[in-house]
């Protein structure tokens, strides 16, 4: 039985052996997250590593030489990777997902996008600058622009979330794959955190999409695309729909590490204008105590859920509403806790942190950046799990 | 055992008050907790316990501590003085479960001045050691001691000490606002002989190989007690946060506000109930982790170091300070219709609030000496 651990793929990587490579990136992808947020992008190299571990088919299907490995891993992993940079961190759990969300529809679309290069990258995108879709035979065709598409430097497909208006009026909520050739990228992510992400928008004219690459999210959320996508391992049962993987918590718990880490290593050497080792000081032991619990309490949270999560896919049963509610808010809430972690840790830093190049300040920048997604919205994922706890009816179209 | 111990809660819940009011866990709860083997949950098996991983101490305290917190901590208290004593010299086991391996443990620390002082094959004890919660059903008492150093100079030896119920008096001093019903009275020692074997210093017990672990082969024996286990205090915190969590969220269901609003569509009550609850659930994946990652070092045939050992500490008296937050963040919720004696919710207000206040989860020490150790420096507290 496979316990997420280990790769169902013949000769596939163990868990364990993931999270070691994962751990030789953090210095190196460290080291270059200065210029990465300079150039507002991470560099080649750092995608190319990625690309070459195989990371970005950490949840890929078996069939197109992917893992399928569990959520824990890929939380693992991108752990390791934040606590380095968290624009590369980023960029991984984005990409990596995308693969495990192609995994979800029907097969001509997989194969669409693997069946002539496996190593295929997809990044995905959302209308906020007001991109829209109608309904054509065949399909839908979608015009305007789709923002926020991290990983488009690197992408050969994007994976855009449609609203497509519904016969009698309503909208459904889709994934709709469209190729590179279909899209122009337009240079506008000019954020002051998660800089290095490079989530730009794609633009797109009277560009037709073909029924089979869209993907219905309320229907793979009640796993009723399970059987047309042909992917039958525990991770689909469990998507990123359902909430059950941490795509943006596990950077932002990296990102927090990272930010202790660099105090850490700052305070240890330091005396204060008296002369007193800053290390010696009751105020910050206190400081790096709750910051260390808070990020280790984070990461408990979300291993457990991927855990449980894991043992549901394998278990062969769907999610409820009360499984997807509490891990959305198990989700954010570990967010909350990261930022309360930087947040505490900030004064220790100093004026002298005050500069472009200081690996705390561009964590701070980017967790606070990070924790805008809407996934980690505190305020939005508290009050739908509160519905369940108090016996309300959810009110969130996506419960 | 789980679903069993979550069976009892509502029959726990109904006689908490009469706990708090006797100052005492009534009888029959100790013997459905005694029939049910909690007790012997981490007791060596070849003394008839069960020898499981520490998680169960999480597992069991988060359910029955939503009944009754005073019961949980009894549960608690008892059941590690039984994984205490695995470790223990083999000679120290034989006393206490040679003749009766039902024989149960209490603890107690000379909080009001008990002095040990050394003799001829032993120690000899006079006075008071406190905070004995279990002390009304043990037969033994496992007393924290500090053994004047052999020359006159240095620090005392912090150790363990066994006494049998014939050696000391119970002295009723226990009027705590929480925890009433621990009933964690004193004892009352006078010239006492407590022979070597029946004693174990504290630093035999970091993890890794302890004297009891030749005999009790099992990696819960190489598990360090004073650090790891201060899950001890922790799971009745997690319980009765649990608890109090469960009250609030059936009750306001089905409440009104005066405006005739259902207090359930309020967000500002939404808010406190899914910061609760998620503070809860962090608190408690964060003690499972703990204990899995202790468990793993120790089957692994490894020893924590220092790092593992202060991160634990620090990270179990977090874990409580979660629980005191969500039960205050809940307690506006209450209004003042709960300002009765017999309000579930406020003894569970009461009761998490006197948990943290056991040394091993007191937020302000533990995190002190968790921040030196991250620094380097020396670790202010002999037993981490």
């Amino acid at each position: 039985m496979a316990d997420g651990s280990k790769s169902p793929h013949a000769g596939g990587p163990t868990h364990a052996e993931l999270l070691e490579t994962a751990k030789t990136f953090t210095e190196p992808f460290r080291a270059r997250a200065g210029d990465a947020e300079k150039d507002r992008r991470v560099h080649r190299e750092t995608h190319e590593a990625l690309l070459d571990a195989g990371f970005y088919r950490m949840q890929m299907p078996a069939r197109y030489g992917g893992m399928e490995m569990s959520h824990r891993t890929m939380l693992d992993v991108s752990v390791e990777i934040g606590r380095g940079c968290g624009s590369s961190s980023w960029i991984f759990t984005n990409i990596a997902a995308q693969n495990g969300i192609v995994a979800m529809a029907a097969r001509q679309a997989q194969d669409d996008v693997w069946a002539n290069d496996n190593y295929a990258c997809t990044a995905s995108s959302f209308p906020a600058k007001g991109g829209k879709v109608e309904r054509v035979d065949g399909g839908i065709v979608a015009n305007g622009v789709w923002s926020f598409a991290s990983g488009v430097d690197w992408a050969d497909w994007n994976n855009m979330q449609v609203f497509v208006p519904r016969d009698g009026g309503g909208v459904d909520h889709n994934m709709a794959l469209v190729p590179k050739a279909d899209y122009r990228v337009i240079d506008d992510w000019n954020s002051p955190g998660l800089v290095a992400t490079g989530s730009r928008s794609i633009e797109l004219e009277n560009v037709f999409i073909p029924e089979h690459r869209l993907l219905s999210t309320g229907a793979a959320r009640e796993g009723k695309t399970i059987d047309a996508s042909e992917n039958f391992g525990p991770i689909f049962r469990v998507p990123p729909m359902c909430g059950a993987n941490k795509i943006f918590s596990g950077p932002v718990i990296g990102m927090a590490r990272g930010a202790l880490d660099a105090i850490e290593r700052d305070l240890s050497a330091r005396n204060n204008v008296a002369g007193i080792p800053m290390a010696t000081l009751t105020t910050a032991q206190i400081r790096v105590a709750e910051a260390g619990a808070l990020i280790e309490a984070a990461w408990a949270l979300m291993q457990r859920d991927c855990d449980v999560a894991q043992e549901i896919g394998e278990f062969g049963r769907l999610t409820t509403v009360a499984d997807r509610a509490f891990w959305r808010r198990n989700n954010s809430y570990a967010g909350v806790m990261c930022v309360k972690a930087v947040d505490i840790l900030h004064p220790l830093i100093g004026a002298r942190g005050l500069v472009p190049e200081s690996d705390f300040m561009r964590a701070y920048r980017d967790i606070h950046a990070a924790t805008m997604q809407i996934n980690m919205a505190w305020d939005r994922h508290a009050i739908s799990a509160a519905e369940i706890q108090l016996g309300l009816p959810p009110t969130d179209p996506r419960a | 055992m789980i679903a069993r111990a979550r069976a009892m809660v509502p029959e726990l819940l109904q006689r908490a008050l009469k706990a708090e009011q006797d100052r005492a866990v009534p009888r029959e709860t100790f013997e459905m907790f005694s029939d049910e083997g909690f007790f012997r949950i981490h007791q060596p098996e070849r003394y008839g316990g069960f020898g499981w991983d520490i998680g169960m101490m999480v597992r069991l305290g988060a359910e029955l501590g939503q009944g009754c917190g005073s019961s949980c901590w009894i549960f608690s208290n008892l059941a590690v003085q039984n994984w205490i004593l695995g470790m223990n010299n083999p000679e120290a086991q034989e006393d206490v479960w040679g003749d009766n391996p039902a024989a149960l443990i209490a603890s107690s620390f000379p909080a009001k001045g008990g002095k040990v002082e050394r003799a001829e094959g032993g120690l000899i004890a006079n006075g008071l050691w406190s905070f004995a919660s279990g002390v009304d059903f043990a037969d033994w008492n496992n007393m924290q001691v500090f053994v004047p150093p052999e020359n006159g100079e240095g620090p005392p030896e912090h150790r363990f000490a066994l006494v049998p119920k014939s050696d000391y008096d119970i002295v009723d001093d226990w009027f705590s606002p929480g925890l009433a019903g621990t009933g964690s009275r004193s004892i009352s020692l006078d010239n006492v002989f407590i022979p070597e074997h029946r004693t174990i210093p504290s630093t035999k017990l970091m993890g890794g190989p302890s004297p009891g672990s030749e005999i009790n082969p099992g990696a819960l024996y190489r598990v360090p007690p004073l650090t790891l286990g201060t899950k001890v205090f922790a799971s009745p915190a997690l319980g009765i946060a649990k608890g109090g969590l469960a009250l609030l969220e059936a009750e306001l269901g089905a409440r009104n506000t005066v405006g005739n609003a259902p207090m359930a569509e309020l967000p500002t009550v939404q808010m406190r109930i899914a910061e609760a609850g998620a503070e809860i659930e962090a608190a408690e994946a964060l003690l499972l982790k703990d204990c899995a990652d202790a468990m793993a070092i120790a089957e692994a045939g490894g020893v924590p170091v220092i790092d593992d050992r202060a991160r634990w500490r620090r990270n179990n008296a977090f874990a409580v300070q979660l629980c005191v937050r969500a039960l205050e963040r809940l307690n506006p919720l209450v209004g003042a219709r709960g300002l009765t004696p017999e309000n579930d919710f406020l003894r569970m207000f009461r009761d998490v609030h006197a948990a943290s206040l056991q040394i091993t989860v007191a937020w302000d020490i533990q995190s002190v000496n968790a921040g030196r150790i991250r620094f380097g420096l020396p670790s202010l507290d002999p037993r981490v």
